[in-house]
């Protein structure tokens, strides 16, 4: 029964513990930020150009997504008539369509920019951006840097890839081509010498391997100044990703622990009654020659199968109850597959320890008995 | 007196020598005082006294269950009285065979599975087990029921399972402690024709009893009282 009672814990928490932390992964506790430092004469600065190809080899990266800077001067309206001052704190800047999926984000309505769409005035809106923008669906138009753009796509709410809500998305080579290209021909201004500069790296990792990626991140990204990046992380989220997967263990271990030890003190008691009852059998095997040493073999034998047939049961029982919870509750069930054999097997040590004491006190009832109960 | 075996003392089968047994602690009853008496093989003998006499506790000794605080105690010629649990376990084992009031059956066993429990302390195989508990069930008429459960058998049957437990490992000693106590008088005589047969064959057979019939049909009577014997004499 108490095996019954550990799988199930072990099963049910292992289940919930995989929803939890994929729920968390969703979420974006797997992502890192990288944006360059601002420096002290608060010039713009970048990431180099190299970040994105050296990043993406350390193990335990997934997939990197590259953030571009537009020029300054573009910003995003609802349209040619609204004041150029109200550009309500939106970003605009230019991304590659591969972005959206590596930063895991999905769209309420529409889809990224494709291939095409990369070189065309398309944009695609963070869901902050479309409610300040009054952008209800897809189709409508902007007002983006003195052009109009068609949105293709609104994303979901993703406040854990920072300012992604209220960013207005364009297309990486529209933005080269277009953009840059038209501000520093028509204007030669400086701006031709940031040109599509990235402005930050959103990178996910295997969530169990954030931590030494985000160590070796910024040195990656800048050898040479590595104290010229800065690596931002959700980190409260990762943190408690952390505490789940470790509190939950030690909560499953603790219970357990006491699942067991009351197994131990059932099979302890259920052996101490039967050689209480069972005192004219052992006297009479002691009368027809059997050592102590013949009594306590039984008395522990019977304990250690009853304890193991227990633990073949109880993990089948178990097992059961999580299969039943997790299909009631739209889970994947999880279960240790080690439970098959450790159980039992965990069930047997348990029976061997409980039936140490019974086995022994058997062995001292005096041989007399069997005379006595007579 | 070098050793547990005395080479002249394999006859008589049992001898008490100058036995006491003390039980309790603050108030100790001596439950056996200064036995002596010893049996030969082929002989049957009833021990008989009043409830409390000390007769359990002298069959005790006797059947190598406990040890005298005082005196010896051989069994087929070995000082069980100076040995430990283990060596007395294996007397037992080797030499002596039990039949009690209340048979002492396990009821999970078949009749065959119970006398076979005789040889299992032995180091017996269990197909030679098998084979000498279907003898010795045949010994005391009950080969068809070898299969029965104690349940499915009579007071009686359940008796004579239980002496052929005891004779199943061909031992020195039989000792009976009233076995007819829970039979009707027949069953009761069934049971004490077995157990003179037994004596014939040449074992030493001790059996309790309260019963006086069965007391005057035995060749020898010892009478205790007060765990003292005050009575041992040999019918004409």
């Amino acid at each position: 029964m108490s095996i019954a009672a550990l799988t199930a814990i072990t099963g049910l928490s292992a289940t919930n513990q995989a929803d939890v932390l994929a729920d968390l992964d969703a979420q974006g506790a797997n992502l890192l930020v990288v944006s360059p430092a601002v420096g002290v004469d608060d010039a713009p600065a970048y990431l180099r150009e190299s970040a994105p190809a050296m990043t993406a080899r350390i193990p335990g990266v997934e997939s990197v997504a590259v953030v571009r800077a537009v020029p300054n001067r573009v910003h995003a309206y609802k349209s040619d008539l609204v004041p150029a001052g109200q550009t309500n704190g939106l970003e605009v800047v230019a991304v590659a369509p591969d972005y959206f999926a590596a930063v895991g984000s999905s769209f309420e309505a529409g889809r990224a920019f494709d291939e095409a769409g990369r070189s065309l005035p398309e944009a695609v809106l963070g869901s902050e951006a479309a409610r300040l923008l009054s952008v209800g669906d897809v189709g409508q138009r902007l007002w983006v840097g003195g052009e109009w753009y068609l949105v293709t796509g609104i994303l979901n709410p993703r406040p854990l890839v920072g300012g992604l809500d209220s960013s207005v998305l364009l297309g990486d080579r529209w933005a080269e081509q277009a953009l840059w290209v038209d501000r520093s021909t028509s204007a030669g201004g400086t701006a031709g010498s940031e040109a599509g500069h990235i402005v930050s790296l959103t990178i996910s990792t295997e969530s169990h391997r954030l931590g030494e990626v985000r160590q070796v991140l910024a040195p990656t990204v800048d050898p040479a100044r590595s104290g010229a990046v800065s690596v931002s992380g959700a980190s409260a989220l990762a943190a408690s990703r952390a505490i789940v997967d470790d509190s939950l263990s030690l909560l499953v271990l603790a219970l357990a622990a006491v699942a067991l030890l009351v197994g131990a003190i059932g099979i302890a008691n259920t052996m101490v009654v039967a050689v209480i009852e069972r005192r004219g059998e052992i006297g009479l095997r002691r009368a027809l020659g059997a050592r102590p040493g013949h009594i306590a073999r039984q008395f522990l034998l019977e304990g250690v199968l009853l304890a193991g047939v227990g633990g073949v049961l109880g993990w089948m029982l178990g097992a059961g109850a999580v299969l039943a919870v997790a299909l009631f509750g739209g889970q994947v069930p999880v279960l240790p597959f080690y439970g098959v054999l450790l159980y039992p097997a965990v069930a047997v040590v348990v029976g061997v320890l409980a039936g140490l004491h019974p086995a022994l006190r058997a062995a001292r009832v005096p041989p007399t008995v069997a005379l006595r109960s007579s | 007196m070098s050793g547990l075996l005395d080479p002249g003392a394999v006859d008589p089968v049992l001898r008490l020598t100058g036995v006491s047994r003390e039980y309790g602690g603050a108030l100790p009853v001596r439950a056996v005082d200064d036995v002596s008496l010893s049996v030969a093989s082929g002989e049957i003998v009833a021990l008989v006294g009043a409830s409390g006499s000390g007769k359990s506790s002298l069959l005790a000794l006797m059947g190598a269950l406990d040890v005298p605080d005082r005196g010896q105690v051989h069994i087929a010629g070995l000082a069980v009285s100076a040995m430990g649990d283990r060596l007395r376990s294996a007397v037992r084992a080797r030499y002596i065979g039990f039949v009690f009031q209340q048979f002492h059956l396990l009821p999970t066993l078949s009749a065959v599975e119970n006398v076979g429990l005789g040889l299992l302390y032995s180091g017996v195989e269990a197909r030679q087990r098998r084979l000498r508990a279907d003898a010795a069930l045949d010994r005391v008429g009950l080969a068809t029921r070898r299969r029965h459960r104690p349940a499915e058998l009579s007071g009686g049957e359940q008796q004579r399972v239980a002496v052929a437990r005891a004779l199943v490992g061909e031992p020195a000693l039989v000792l009976a402690d009233e076995p007819t106590g829970a039979l009707d008088s027949e069953a009761g005589a069934t049971v004490m024709h077995l157990l003179r047969e037994i004596a014939q064959s040449g074992t030493a057979v001790v059996v309790v009893t309260h019963d006086r019939e069965i007391a005057s049909s035995l060749g020898r009577r010892i009478h205790l009282r007060d765990g003292r014997l005050v009575d041992d004499q040999v019918r004409a």
